[in-house]
């Protein structure tokens, strides 16, 4: 690109200039205030800025370049040559603003927006990259250059520290960006669960999040509440008209109700005179019906009473030959029994009289004598005792004799032969005739004094068996028990005949039996009192069924006197059924379907109660229709829908906002990761280069220090960081860099920089380095430098034009 | 002797306009002024019967003061009689305060069609008259309420029988869901009276400014009262024929001008257009929203606000909704903003690559120029 010729009538304070430029260096040179910036600015403008600007927002543009004090428009025109093809673009701003673009091919184009279209295809260099790195002042550059530099928090290494001051040119910190998309980000979706689309935790309306909140979340709230008003509304707009459709119900049945309860209340009065005369009515008819029937019944009852008089009579005669018939019957049963008794009496006596003769068979026996028998037995057997105590035993062995005797205790001697044994009880005598005398006896028996004892005892004892004619003491021991239990019986006996007796004798009972009469054929008595008992029931039968006609007979008698009166008042009842009819007749019915006068009272009563109860009912619907009505929100479902509808278009906005900064970060942080992984080294090297060069090759870049300072070495090994530089060194890094960047952004084609005087703060030699880097730039490019200096437009060489 | 008869319904007095927190007040007054002015014209032709097809009044909790002023201003009417029927919005089940309050309020001339049976009018001095409502006993329905003119088996005799009724009409407006007491032409055939009078559309049926071939008719609100509502207002002026013929004329009624513009704008240009469309015909009247959307150059876009600002000056109310309307980015606009290789350059230039990022592309620029200079 090269600007060849730029013109304008008014620009600011510049009027009808022309100026034309070569390729490589122009210096542009004039002293202050001569209008150098002006015309740098006219060129800016005129190829960049539209010619229809916003009269207010862009006030201060057109306030800055319309001449004073009477201009009213200002303009600007510029020849390119891009590629040795020619553009020749002119603007006009003011009242009538214009812009025109002639193409290579002589066409024009006056649309402003085609304008600049063309402009950037031809350029090939976007507009804000010209405005940063083309026109930029030196002054903004090393602005921008400072804030990357002062922030230390990223930059480790050169390529980053380039990377970042060329990301950030457009003076948009990447930093800021990320906090202000991340506070947007915040704002919108503070308690927002994106992923869910809900809010954090599903904490609803019901328990809503206080603090940390979002705007989406507020307006899903907002959105959510007003939904919720629109359900109670609706829900009690529905009570409301169901309450409505109620009271409507309960009037329709009132209505009912009262028309119906009207309606008998007129027949009220009839039918309750009504209700007084029909029992009336009826009782007569009952009587008059009793007294038919007693005419009927009257004379048949009497009959019936003779009848059972007569059969009463003849029942109790019947009775009374039956007790006789009894009487003797029950004669012969006592003449029987007696008979019967005298027989067992005289058994008695017979029985009494053989137990007697069997006691007189023998020698009664006393307790005495068995007490005697037993002594004298006691005293044999006390001696055979003592004598068994002193008890011997021999042995006879040889007897040398014929004979021989051995006498052994109370016994008697006995013969004895050899060779023998033998024993003895108390005493011992063995007697061999001539030959031997041998007693041997217990030495404390008194042995004749015991055998006396012994024999006495035994004749006593066998006197007394002898006179008792019994053998021995358990016989008579027997006999006694035998003679006891004759006794005993006897005695029962002659008991048991005093009781029979009962102090009669038994000739006193014969004689009574004797006297007793009675006929032979005589039925059993029993029979004869059944017979009695059947015949006494049919009396009692018939005396109660007379009573009973007697009773309805007497009744009558008692109520009507004579039967003759009865058909008087049977005609009497029949008149006043007459009459009590004749006064119905006259008289309103029961309404149809109703069956008595009792269902009439009921009816009025259940609908006085249903009056009542449906009065109640509808002052209690009214109550619940005003509260219903009172509860109503302010706003209609309809409005609150409105408003509904509203916050749901804004809870939307916002979704969509949010997922825009979502796409916004997504973008963003691989737009980053794309970046940091560009290492900038071409960048790099030409700034390192045009480094050397601008500070005339005192000063390479180093590292970065640990306060994340670029260090600058300079030629005598000293490192010094860029912030106390001084200023012509500053200038020196901030025109490096630019050139660098210009590099970077031209890729080799033929470009163009605008230069005010930045060589103001170089020493003589960096000027003089600086100054052949520029003329060194300028043989790729065109270059505008403008100054007030001359030496230092000498310095440069090319192109002067001056100003 | 012809019958005039005045036609309305759908005042809605009462409503509250909540949306138009700064003319709400306006827009209240104004359904007094419009009934007000309803009766002026009617009492101007000479009307016999002026008829309120429903909704005299928005809701049934209307206050009393208004419902008060409203009856007085119906009594100004110097015909024989005022029909008002209680349509789905003032729907009277017997047990509002409403209609006492009115019935008090509105004069012997009045009467309200709240029952299901024939009403001469002769009673009122209109002989030969008798009116056939079809009230709203609720807000909602799915039944109309001609059944029981249909069931009629003696009608009374008269020279002109005039149906009043409030639903929705089928073909006129949409009522999907069977809720707003809905009839079709058919319906209201069947009763085969001389004319019916029916309100609930605000927009008035048939088409056409004068009409003699037609006894259906639908008044549409003589005020309008939303953005859906984009007619001036109107009424039906009719004159029933001693032959029941029925000549119908549609008067313009209302003050109030409601506009709901969606549009797309390019430029300067259709700014300025739409400023000339709006600003014609009686523009402090009107009450608009537009919802614009487009593309503009940013100079423009932000030319907007003060446009929009001039014009809400001029008019009764304005509610601008632009979010989307954007300002264009495009690759031309980056380069133009950003130098090549900047961060935003890039991260913009990448969000231009798809048409679905154009929400992204519009945040992610307002971003890069709110920390742009920061």
């Amino acid at each position: 690109m090269l600007i060849r010729q730029v013109k304008c009538r008014r620009f600011a304070g510049l009027k009808d200039k022309e100026l034309t430029f070569g390729p490589g260096l122009n210096v542009l040179l004039g002293p202050n205030e001569a209008g150098k910036s002006t015309l740098v600015d006219a060129i800016y403008h005129t190829l960049l800025q539209d010619a229809t600007v916003d009269r207010r927002r862009q006030a201060s543009f057109l306030k800055q370049y319309t001449p004073h004090p009477s201009g009213d428009f200002f303009d600007g025109a510029l020849h390119i040559e891009l590629s040795g093809q020619q553009l020749k673009v002119e603007k006009e701003w003011g009242r009538h603003p214009r812009a025109q673009l002639e193409l290579p091919n002589g066409n024009l184009v006056r649309d402003e927006a085609q304008i600049r279209e063309l402009l950037r295809e031809h350029l090939q260099v976007g507009e804000g990259s010209l405005a940063t790195l083309v026109f930029a002042r030196q002054s903004e550059l090393k602005e921008a250059v400072k804030q990357v530099l002062s922030d230390t928090a990223t930059q480790t290494e050169l390529g980053s520290l380039l990377r970042k001051t060329v990301m950030e040119l457009d003076g948009v910190s990447i930093e800021q960006l990320k906090e202000k998309l991340q506070e947007q980000l915040k704002q919108l979706l503070g308690r927002w669960d994106w992923e869910r689309q809900r809010p954090e935790g599903g904490r609803g309306i019901d328990n809503p999040w206080k603090a940390g909140t979002g705007a989406i979340v507020n307006a899903y709230y907002q959105k959510e509440t007003l939904r919720q008003q629109m359900r109670v509304c609706q829900q009690l707009e529905v009570s409301l008209h169901q309450i409505s459709e109620n009271l409507k119900q309960t009037g329709e049945k009132r209505a009912r109700v009262s028309a119906e309860l009207e309606m008998l209340l007129v027949l009220d009065d009839d039918i309750n005179k009504r209700a007084a005369l029909e029992p009336q009515l009826e009782m007569q008819k009952r009587l008059q019906q009793e007294l038919m029937q007693i005419n009927k019944d009257w004379p048949k009852v009497e009959m019936q009473a003779d009848l059972k008089r007569e059969e009463l009579a003849q029942l109790r005669e019947t009775v009374k030959q039956l007790g006789e018939e009894l009487k003797l019957a029950d004669q012969l049963k006592v003449k029987q029994a007696i008979d019967q008794m005298i027989e067992k009496l005289r058994g008695l006596q017979a029985e009494i009289g053989q137990l007697q003769g069997k006691l007189a068979e023998r020698p009664l026996i006393s307790k005495q004598d068995i007490a005697t028998l037993e002594q004298l037995r006691d005293q044999q057997i006390k001696w055979e005792a003592k004598l068994q105590a002193g008890r011997m035993i021999g042995e006879l062995s040889k007897l040398n004799a014929s004979e021989g005797w051995l006498t052994k205790g109370f016994g008697e001697r006995e013969r004895i032969v050899a060779p023998m044994q033998f024993s003895a009880d108390g005493y011992l005598k063995l007697t061999v005739p001539e030959v031997l005398e041998l007693e041997v006896k217990a030495l404390d028996i008194d042995m004749d004094q015991a055998r006396q004892e012994y024999q006495a005892a035994i004749a006593a004892y066998r006197d007394t068996l002898a006179q008792l004619a019994v053998s021995s003491t358990e016989q008579a021991r027997e006999v006694k028990q035998q003679q006891d239990g004759y006794r005993a019986q006897i005695k029962r006996l002659e008991d048991e005949l005093t009781v029979f007796l009962k102090g009669r004798t038994l000739d006193d009972m014969i004689t009574q039996s004797e006297a007793l009469a009675v006929p032979s054929m005589v039925r059993d008595a029993e029979l004869i009192r059944r017979e009695m008992q059947q015949r006494e029931l049919e009396r009692v039968e018939k005396q109660g069924q007379l009573s009973n006609l007697e009773q309805q007979m007497n009744a009558w008698e008692s109520k009507y006197g004579q039967y003759d009166e009865v058909l008087l008042k049977l005609v009497e009842v029949k008149r006043k059924a007459d009459d009590i009819l004749a006064q119905l007749s006259g008289l309103a019915t029961l309404p149809e379907g109703m069956g008595s006068i009792d269902e009439f009272r009921q009816r009025i009563r259940t609908l006085r109660q249903a009056k009542d109860d449906l009065y109640k009912q509808t002052e209690d619907l009214r109550d619940s229709y005003r509260n219903a009505q009172a509860n109503l929100p302010e706003e209609s479902y309809e409005e609150l829908q409105a408003g509904y509808q509203d916050a749901e278009a804004r809870f939307n906005k916002l979704l969509k906002q949010a997922q825009g900064l979502l796409r916004v970060q997504q973008v963003l942080e691989a737009k980053l990761a794309e970046i940091s992984s560009n290492p900038f080294s071409a960048l790099a090297e030409s700034f390192k280069r045009y480094l050397s060069c601008f500070t005339a090759g005192n000063y390479s870049v180093g590292d970065i220090n640990e306060q994340f300072e670029l260090i600058i070495h300079r030629e005598d090994g000293v490192s010094l960081p860029l912030n106390i530089l001084s200023a012509g060194t500053y200038d020196g890094v901030a025109l490096a860099l630019r050139f660098a960047m210009l590099e970077h952004l031209f890729q080799g084609r033929n470009g163009l920089v605008v230069l005010d005087d930045c060589l103001v703060d170089l020493d003589p030699q960096r000027k003089q380095q600086a100054a052949e880097t520029i003329q060194e730039f300028a043989k790729t490019h065109q270059v505008i430098f403008t100054t007030c200096d001359p030496a230092t437009a000498e310095l440069l060489g090319g192109t002067t034009i001056r100003l | 002797m012809a019958l005039k008869v005045f036609h309305t319904g759908d005042v809605h007095i009462g409503m509250r306009f909540n949306r138009y927190e700064t003319i709400k007040q306006d827009l209240i007054e104004a359904r007094f002024q419009t009934l007000r002015r309803m009766v002026d014209m009617a009492n101007a032709e000479g009307c016999n019967l002026f008829v309120v097809a429903g909704d005299l009044f928005d809701n049934v909790r209307v206050p009393k003061g208004d419902v008060r002023k409203a009856a007085r201003i119906l009594a100004e009417f110097s015909g024989e009689c005022v029909a008002v029927l209680p349509g789905n919005h003032d729907y009277d089940d017997g047990q509002g305060e409403l209609w006492p309050i009115f019935t008090d309020a509105a004069g012997d001339r009045a009467c309200v069609l709240n029952s299901m049976r024939p009403m001469d009018l002769s009673a009122y001095g209109l002989d030969g008259v008798v009116l056939y409502p079809a009230p709203c006993d609720a807000k909602h329905s799915d039944q109309h309420r001609l059944g029981w003119i249909k069931q009629l088996t003696e009608r009374p005799a008269a020279k002109w029988q005039i149906g009043v009724g409030h639903g929705a009409l089928s073909g006129l407006s949409p009522d999907l869901d069977s809720r707003y007491f809905n009839m079709s032409e058919a319906d209201l055939k069947f009763c085969n009276l001389d004319l019916w009078c029916l309100g609930h559309t605000h927009i008035a049926y048939p088409a056409g400014e004068q009409l003699t071939d037609s006894s259906i008719f639908n008044c549409g609100t003589p005020e309008p009262d939303g953005l859906d509502c984009r007619h001036q207002g109107s009424a039906w002026l009719m004159e029933l024929g001693e032959d029941r013929s029925v000549i119908a004329k549609r008067v313009t009624t209302g003050s109030y001008q409601f506009a709901d513009l969606q549009l797309t704008v390019q430029g300067h240009d259709d700014f300025e257009a739409l400023t000339r469309q709006l600003l014609a015909d009686n523009p402090q009247k009107k009450v608009v929203r537009l919802r614009l959307n487009g593309r503009l150059d940013e100079d423009i876009y932000r030319y907007r606000l003060d446009w929009s600002g001039q014009l809400r000056d001029q008019l009764a109310y304005l509610d601008v909704q632009d979010d989307d309307l954007r300002v264009r980015i495009n690759r031309s606009l980056i380069d133009r903003e950003f130098t090549l290789g900047s961060f935003p350059h890039g991260l913009l230039s990448a969000l231009t690559e798809s048409p679905d990022d154009d929400e992204a592309l519009q945040l992610a620029y307002e971003l890069v120029k709110g920390v742009k200079g920061c």
